[in-house]
């Protein structure tokens, strides 16, 4: 047993060994957008407008877009910035329904109703991305244009339902659903190796997990971290452990409390008792 | 939630943890399955950033079984609909005469997989 953990432990030594510095990677990503902006016909010219409205893939990346669009609004083209900002929401649609999607799911309402909040979000995200990548001088819209998006769709979406009176997580106060199949995989002694799962059981399981999710975020660091770890990566609780750099017998207690009040939180309960063991 | 977020609501973003996330999602999306633990070792000061990420995929529980289906994918296109319109003209002013919405098409979504390609609503 002690030599199984540590053998994990030199694994995950290796593996942590072979990541470089966080600066190293935003100093390739930094290169990367270099090249491709060096290699875009001159700024302003209708042909550098063709290359950034050109069809994905062959098109200018998001991250590259933003930088045009911030150009064009500190040159006062607004013309053109406008164009390339409509590109840019054109472009991202696919990943902003389902934000919307996400961010909805779990409210009441009629569907004129949902498609009317639906929209308030879609204005709401607009004039966030305005604000940030035509006006904002963040590096970040042009070189992770991606993860950026992604936080500020999650920032977005909590302010406008706090707003609107509502939870960020209405899930939590609807526990109706049973979550059995979740936490079977939860179960304390339950082997390493997550239980079998059936076809019918996995949907259920993934309509559950946009309230895992949200419950999850919720949890203390070092819970989170160890849940995440097990349920979504199915590591053991040497890997676990080794992460964490406690104990197996820490990361059981952990796990079980982070356990605990996950179930709380489903019934409806506050985290009260949680920390009992 | 400050997992990469430098100050107040329009501040900077924490460039090293996007860098870290976008490392591990590149792993990801080449099949080579990153370690949470091992990304937590190398970078400790990003685990909440990187927690945030790995539960926002899908969970390793359900391969092999059944494919996490899309969630619930919202039908309609928002860069034409209401809210967008609304503000285009409170950034922009009043739409120009004659304008025409640029052809684009839409990227695919960071965690799409090909099974999910199918509806495409150019």
């Amino acid at each position: 047993m002690a030599t199984e953990a540590s053998e994990i432990e030199r694994e995950i030594e290796r593996a942590a060994e072979s990541l470089p510095p966080p600066e190293t990677l935003a100093a390739l990503a930094r290169r990367r957008l270099a090249r491709e902006l060096r290699a875009l016909p001159s700024e302003g010219s209708a042909a550098w407008r063709a290359a950034l409205l050109a069809e994905a893939p062959a098109g200018a990346s998001l991250g590259a877009l933003a930088h045009a669009i911030r150009a064009s609004a500190r040159a006062g083209r607004m013309d053109e910035a406008r164009e390339l900002f409509v590109a840019l929401l054109r472009r991202t649609d696919g990943l902003n329904r389902r934000w919307v999607a996400t961010a909805l799911r779990g409210l009441p309402g009629a569907p004129d109703e949902r498609r009317e909040r639906a929209q308030d979000l879609a204005q709401e995200l607009a004039l966030a991305l305005w604000r940030r990548v035509g006006l904002g001088d963040d590096p970040a819209w042009e070189l992770f244009f991606q993860r950026a998006l992604d936080f500020t769709q999650r920032k977005v979406a909590t302010t406008w339902l706090r707003r609107q009176g509502l939870r960020a997580d209405p899930r939590v106060e609807r526990a109706e659903r049973g979550l059995a199949l979740v936490f079977s995989q939860f179960e304390e002694n339950a082997p390493e190796t997550a239980l079998p799962v059936e076809p019918e059981a996995a949907t259920l399981a993934s309509a559950d997990l946009a309230d895992l999710r949200a419950l999850v975020q919720r949890l203390p660091e070092r819970e989170r971290l160890a849940v995440v770890m097990r349920y979504w990566q199915r590591a053991g609780e040497a890997e676990i452990a080794a992460a964490l750099g406690v104990t197996t017998r820490a990361t059981r207690y952990i796990l079980r409390r982070a356990y605990r009040r996950l179930r709380l939180w489903y019934a409806g309960a506050s985290d009260e008792g949680a920390s009992d063991e | 939630m400050s997992d990469t977020f430098n100050g107040q609501d329009d501040g900077a973003l924490d460039l090293d943890a996007l860098a870290v996330q976008e490392r591990f999602l590149e792993e990801w999306r080449a099949g080579k399955r990153p370690r949470l633990s091992a990304y937590l070792r190398r970078y400790p000061q990003h685990a909440a950033a990187l927690a945030a990420l790995v539960a926002a995929l899908p969970p390793d529980t359900l391969a092999g079984t059944a494919q996490e289906p899309l969630a619930e994918s919202f039908p309609e296109r928002l860069w034409t609909g209401a809210g967008v319109a609304r503000a285009l003209a409170e950034i922009f002013g009043p739409e120009p005469a004659g304008h025409e919405a640029p052809r684009v098409a839409e990227e695919r979504a960071p965690y799409q997989t090909p099974a999910d390609d199918a509806p495409r609503d150019e």
